[in-house]
């Protein structure tokens, strides 16, 4: 048991590091959103100011070279949601924070609820994130191979994006396997799991 | 037996459904498990083809490159923040004084900064909180009776479900297939008329009940004249100023929801500095929270594609469709069917499972039946309110529950919710009687211009290449 249970900590360990990218994300992504929809309001005033004052030609520059990129800014926005969702998820899962519909959970005893969490672990999660990594994968593959860019123009590759799903119910699935140790110990050795259900706060 | 299950697999699902997720394992993982577990029944029994499971992925991807979807981190970041950024403060000190000496004067306070809350962000959590810290321990030391505390300051606070720009809003948008903007246009009206229902009510109470709601004394009035004026102008401009930033540029059609929303953040950023609050441990932890929150959301998303594909694949669309459609009473009788049916599952289901699970069972009839999708979506946005004001998704009380002192009852704040469900309930009796309340601006002209943005895009000087249509009505989805 002791094993697993070290198993189960390396697990939470690696998953926390994910959950601290994907808190990241989500400042990044809200960051870069409201500069590109900032940039796109004040783009005519800046040209406007660049050729008034010499001095400033170097915004002139700057707008070229966002109206280059701006797709790959675009679409960045969504790579990260796509961080915060799959890397995070794991992270979630760990601090029991994905929502149940907790009429018989919340009425149940405690030793009943970590059998719930067992049983649902074996049977409802893993196979579902174990398929899922499997039919997300060759999409992940396919774009690696043929080196797949974004059809917008000066859009990003699209591999990074295309393996953060297997990757994401891979982690989930890890997590899964950490939640069903705890479980176990929490029935044989009475191992007390850190925990407890609360609602999500909205 | 084999041939039983060949012909009603849309039914049986269904009560898979419900058996998989009453059982209580968290709703995503549950959700999917259903679908693949009919899926692999289906693909036995040669009802679907296996290839059909090979869909997922584009769901999956179009899930995850949805930028309406971006609004949740967003918009729920912005609350957050707004929440601690001291706004609601200034704005519950300033007008608690103004309307304080006539009766039931803090509770208008409440109910009018809980709208202009609501039309700043889009989540519940920001409001209820903000405003109860301040209002609720200055009410109950003034004599409000503790029933109607609670309720006021929850009921206010789930304003922002209706209130553009509302989250619930941008999600159904996005399961009903229509613009945001238009929802928000449409949603405008049923928010004034609920503002106007609780103002009524409380108008109400002072006569029929005015040791409820007393007068604030005058040692209570600390402020009066120029320095009342200032405390009110120093709340209503930087609203104001958030309200154009975050709905005005929606209107306007300058900037999407998601981009609207990511302003906003900064908007709160920018708020909280200017308060002296901004500092790194708020900035995380709304970072983290709201992490958590997306995660969990989109999951739930996720699985909802699951089951809905399979669901699709094995007919139980039609099945519900069928149902739906051949309800007595036409239009009026599946809406009330509808509306009846999400207020009592409510009680099983929270907001986001009910947008991502039972708003596509629903769409489909209610097209058919030739219903607004529209009001359609107001009339649930509205009745989604509800239930934040009971349990077991009471987000709304469960705040309350958070900043009120002990000797506040949770009786009395389940109590206190009551009427205030009621006025909720007569609101989707009223838009549902009148649908001019939603339709009569949404002929106006000002509606999100995807053009508009379009052009915006192609001014950008350094494009050589022709931009791809921008399509901001509706959100890419692969069904």
């Amino acid at each position: 048991m002791g094993h697993l249970l070290a198993i189960s900590r390396a697990i939470d360990a690696l998953n926390k590091q994910f959950g601290y990218v994907a808190n990241y994300f989500v400042l990044f992504a809200a960051l870069l959103s409201a500069a590109n929809a900032g940039f796109r309001y004040g783009i005519n005033a800046l040209i406007q100011l660049s050729r008034d004052f010499h001095f400033l030609a170097g915004i002139q520059s700057l707008v070229h070279w966002y109206g280059n990129n701006s797709n790959a800014f675009l679409e960045a926005q969504w790579y990260m949601f796509a961080g915060m969702v799959l890397f995070g998820a794991a992270w979630t899962f760990k601090v029991n924070e994905h929502v149940r519909v907790d009429l018989f959970y919340g009425w149940v005893s405690d030793r009943a609820r970590i059998w719930i969490d067992l049983l649902g672990g074996i049977f409802f999660l893993m196979p579902m994130c174990l398929i899922l990594a499997y039919v997300t994968w060759p999409w992940f593959v396919d774009a690696w191979y043929s080196g797949e860019v974004s059809t917008n123009a000066g859009g990003l590759i699209r591999w990074p994006v295309k393996l953060v799903l297997p990757m994401g119910f891979g982690l989930v699935a890890l997590q899964g396997v950490s939640e069903i140790i705890k479980c176990i110990a929490a029935l044989t050795i009475g191992y007390r799991r850190e925990h407890a259900y609360e609602k999500p706060m909205q | 037996m084999i041939q039983f299950i060949t012909h009603n697999m849309g039914p049986l699902m269904f009560m898979g459904l419900i058996l998989f997720m009453v059982i209580g394992y968290p709703a995503a993982f549950s959700l999917a498990a259903v679908g693949l577990f009919f899926g692999y029944i289906g693909i036995e029994l040669g009802h679907i083809r296996p290839d059909f499971l090979g869909n997922l992925t584009f769901q999956l991807y179009a899930v995850i490159s949805n930028e309406l979807l971006l609004a949740i981190p967003f918009f729920t970041l912005m609350g957050t923040i707004l929440e601690r950024s001291g706004l609601a403060e200034d704005l519950l000190e300033g007008f608690g004084q103004l309307f304080g000496p006539v009766r039931g004067g803090l509770s208008y306070a409440v109910i009018f900064v809980g709208a202009i809350l609501g039309a700043i962000t889009g989540t519940v959590a920001a409001s209820v909180i903000a405003m109860g810290i301040i209002s609720l321990p200055v009410m109950m030391r003034y004599g409000y009776s503790v029933r109607h505390t609670t309720g006021v300051i929850a009921a206010s606070g789930t304003i922002t479900q209706l209130i553009p720009p509302s989250l619930v809003l941008v999600v159904l948008a996005d399961q009903l297939g229509r613009s945001v903007g238009d929802m928000y246009l449409g949603a405008i009206g049923p928010s004034c008329i609920q503002v106007a229902l609780f103002a009524a009510y409380v108008a109400l109470l002072s006569v029929v009940r005015p040791q409820d709601v007393p007068a604030l004394p005058p040692e209570a009035r600390v402020l009066r004249g120029w320095p009342l004026i200032a405390r009110c102008i120093r709340g209503m401009v930087p609203s104001i100023i958030l309200i154009f930033i975050v709905l005005g540029t929606i209107f306007m059609g300058l900037a999407t929801p998601t981009e609207a929303g990511a302003m906003g953040v900064v908007g709160g950023f920018i708020l909280a500095w200017l308060n002296g609050r901004l500092n790194w441990d708020l900035v995380y932890s709304a970072m983290s929270s709201t992490m958590r929150i997306t995660a969990m959301v989109v999951f739930i998303l996720i699985g909802a594609r699951v089951f809905s594909l399979v669901f699709q694949g094995v007919g139980g669309k039609e099945w519900i469709e069928g149902l739906l459609i051949s309800l007595p009473g036409g239009v009026v009788g599946f809406l009330v069917f509808v509306n009846i049916f999400i207020f009592v599952i409510a009680f099983f289901l929270d907001f986001f499972e009910i947008a991502f699970i039972i708003i596509p069972l629903l769409a489909p009839a209610a097209e058919k039946l030739g219903i607004d999708l529209i009001w359609f979506g107001v009339l649930i946005g509205a009745n989604v309110q509800t239930s934040f004001m009971h349990p077991p998704f009471d987000f709304a009380l469960f705040y309350v529950r958070g900043i009120a002192p002990p000797s506040v009852r949770s009786s009395d704040i389940y109590m206190g919710a009551i009427p205030w469900v009621v006025l909720q309930v007569i609101l989707v009796a009223i838009v549902i009687a009148f649908p001019q309340t939603v339709s009569f601006l949404l002929d106006a002209p000002a509606k999100v211009d995807p053009a508009k943005i379009e052009e915006q895009l192609r001014n950008l000087p350094g494009f050589d290449m022709p931009m791809p249509p921008l399509d901001l009505s509706t959100s890419p989805r692969v069904q």
